[in-house]
């Protein structure tokens, strides 16, 4: 029988391996590598101004990426789709190009203690740059109910809140934040503020509407999403990228050259200096193809309920030795976030992967996350659509043998 | 190989010189490990020029602690001036491993704090 896991070939090389680390990094989709495979193979040559047939082949291909994406997020045009190397670099475009032109000591950013480093640190230092005020939502992933969190964010925005910042799916506990509901107090407050959405833990696990949620700006990564790494999406609002100064500036993000001056092309290329990431452009709408494939078949569902048998397990055989840290009120999605009685997370993790159990542990890349919830560092089990109950079955195993070895 | 051998489990668990003394040291310095939030402080003892007492506290997964405890063991007897030559190399043949770079942080975090201590003097 053809299974999920027979569309990654990750699992014919490795076989006993158990991949609980998806939030981290997906595993390939094979039809991630094969578009990948087929460029470099057979067409690989670059894109812009070529006039041979094998050129204008892969700039049909990768302007062909860009609309399959516009359409995956239900942006209105592909001309919202911004290609850049990844999740943090989209990030620290928009602090530094909207840091430029939005922010002042006046008028500042507005970000959650949730956030992954990569949508905090640069609107931290480009808050510190232009003087402007940096504000942190507290909110508590684990405790707070939608409401507290959407007071709570609330509490923060005012006439002068020029952007606000915020994650999705936290990537350490999984929590689903309600952007709708943030989003739409926040215009409340604030009819101008542009919301930026990190989505690098979500885009994997649910079809997105970027016009629905409401957000100005969005970034993910290709690599979390079954496809390549060095490849991201930037999603802007028309009306916002055509207002945004480029980052970077080389070829193919130019109009016109001069020798003391040059003007820009128009949005999307504004953005992409230089021969981007082609084959990895090309690959990544093909992973999310894949991506809408078990969006729509019962896959989701699936991973809902083994993520919910992860949690029983571990309370029905730990229930004095782990501690799952998981939101009370809100739904948590993929991710097991959880620590062991007196075994230190990085001890946890390094005998699983002795045992050939991938998972994560330390801060995750959510230092003041952890702070906030005093918890020095964590255990992170992340799922996807090949885990199975044998997966989360031999880590319990594993973690029966952790706490032997370690007590 | 397993990481967690024999000496390694031993020192986590029965670490050698830990907790530190109330009577003042010729040296001491507070590390922690911002990427785990392990801290571990550390005294050192000098007398005419060699270390003659080195203790350490602090919390911290099995590594760090293993090799804070097998460092100060290798250096208590020793010349102020032969420890100030000590690097990660001294460490990892006190460990016997390798190291991969995830825990280079954990297996040095000992060797951190003796370098700090020193750097008071
Ligand atoms: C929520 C979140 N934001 C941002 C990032 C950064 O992604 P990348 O390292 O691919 O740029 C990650 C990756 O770990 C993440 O989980």
């Amino acid at each position: 029988m053809n299974t999920i896991r027979d569309r990654f070939p990750f699992f014919s090389h490795n076989p006993h391996v158990v991949y609980l680390d998806s939030a981290a990094t997906t595993l390939k989709a094979d039809v991630a590598l094969q578009a990948l495979n087929e460029y470099y193979t057979s067409y690989s040559v670059n894109i812009h101004r070529g006039m041979y047939p094998l050129a204008q082949k892969a700039d049909l291909a990768y302007h062909a990426s860009r609309k399959k994406i516009a359409h995956f997020l239900n942006a209105q045009t592909p001309d919202e789709i911004v290609f850049t190397k990844g999740a943090t670099e989209g990030l620290n475009l928009l602090a530094s190009s909207l840091g430029q032109s939005l922010i002042n000591p006046e008028r500042g950013v507005l970000t959650s203690v949730i956030e992954h480093h990569a949508n905090f640190v640069p609107w931290q230092q480009i808050a510190k740059k232009h003087n402007a005020p940096f504000q942190v939502a507290l909110i508590n992933p684990l405790t707070m109910t939608v409401r507290e969190i959407c007071d709570e964010f609330e509490k923060n925005i005012t006439q002068d809140t020029a952007i606000l910042a915020l994650t999705h799916i936290s990537n350490v506990t999984g929590t689903v934040l309600p952007i709708q509901e943030i989003a739409h107090r926040a215009r409340q407050i604030n009819p101008h503020i542009i919301i930026v959405l990190d989505m690098c833990q979500s885009v994997q696990h649910m079809s997105i509407d970027v016009q629905q949620l409401d957000i100005d700006f969005a970034v993910f990564s290709g690599h979390k999403c079954f496809g390549p790494t060095g490849i991201g999406v930037l999603y802007g609002k028309k009306s916002r990228l055509d207002n945004l100064l480029p980052y970077q500036f080389g070829g193919d993000m130019i109009y016109e050259v001069g020798l003391s001056q040059s003007s820009f092309a128009e949005a999307p290329s504004k953005f992409e200096a230089g021969t981007p990431p082609i084959a990895q452009a090309i690959s990544l709408a093909s992973a999310l193809e894949f991506v809408q494939e078990i969006i729509s078949s019962d896959c989701h569902n699936n991973l809902k309920d083994l993520r919910a048998y992860c949690v029983k397990q571990f309370e029905k055989l730990f229930p004095n030795d782990v501690v799952v840290h998981q939101s009370k009120h809100l739904d948590s999605c993929a991710i097991v976030c959880f620590t062991v009685n007196r075994c230190h997370p990085h001890d946890v993790a390094h005998m699983l992967g002795e045992q050939n159990i991938c998972i994560r542990a330390g801060h995750h890349c959510a230092q003041p996350l952890h702070k906030h919830l005093n918890i020095p560092s964590s255990c992170r089990v992340s799922l996807s659509v090949y885990n199975t109950t044998d997966d989360i079955d031999n880590l319990m195993q594993g973690i029966t043998r952790v706490i032997t070895q370690l007590s | 190989m397993t990481l967690y051998h024999d000496t390694i489990m031993d020192h986590y668990r029965n670490p050698r010189h830990f907790g530190c003394s109330k009577f003042k040291a010729s040296a001491s310095s507070s590390t922690h490990n911002p990427s785990c939030g392990d801290a571990i402080k550390m005294q050192i003892y000098i007398y005419k020029g060699k270390i003659t007492r080195i203790c350490f506290e602090g919390e911290g997964c099995a590594l760090s602690i293993a090799s804070a405890s097998l460092l100060c063991e290798y250096t208590k007897g020793k010349l102020l001036r032969e420890v100030q030559s000590f690097d990660e190399e001294t460490v990892l043949h006190l460990l016997q491993i390798d190291v991969t770079p995830a825990r280079t942080r954990c297996a040095t975090i000992g060797l951190k704090a003796l370098r700090q201590a020193i750097a008071t003097l």
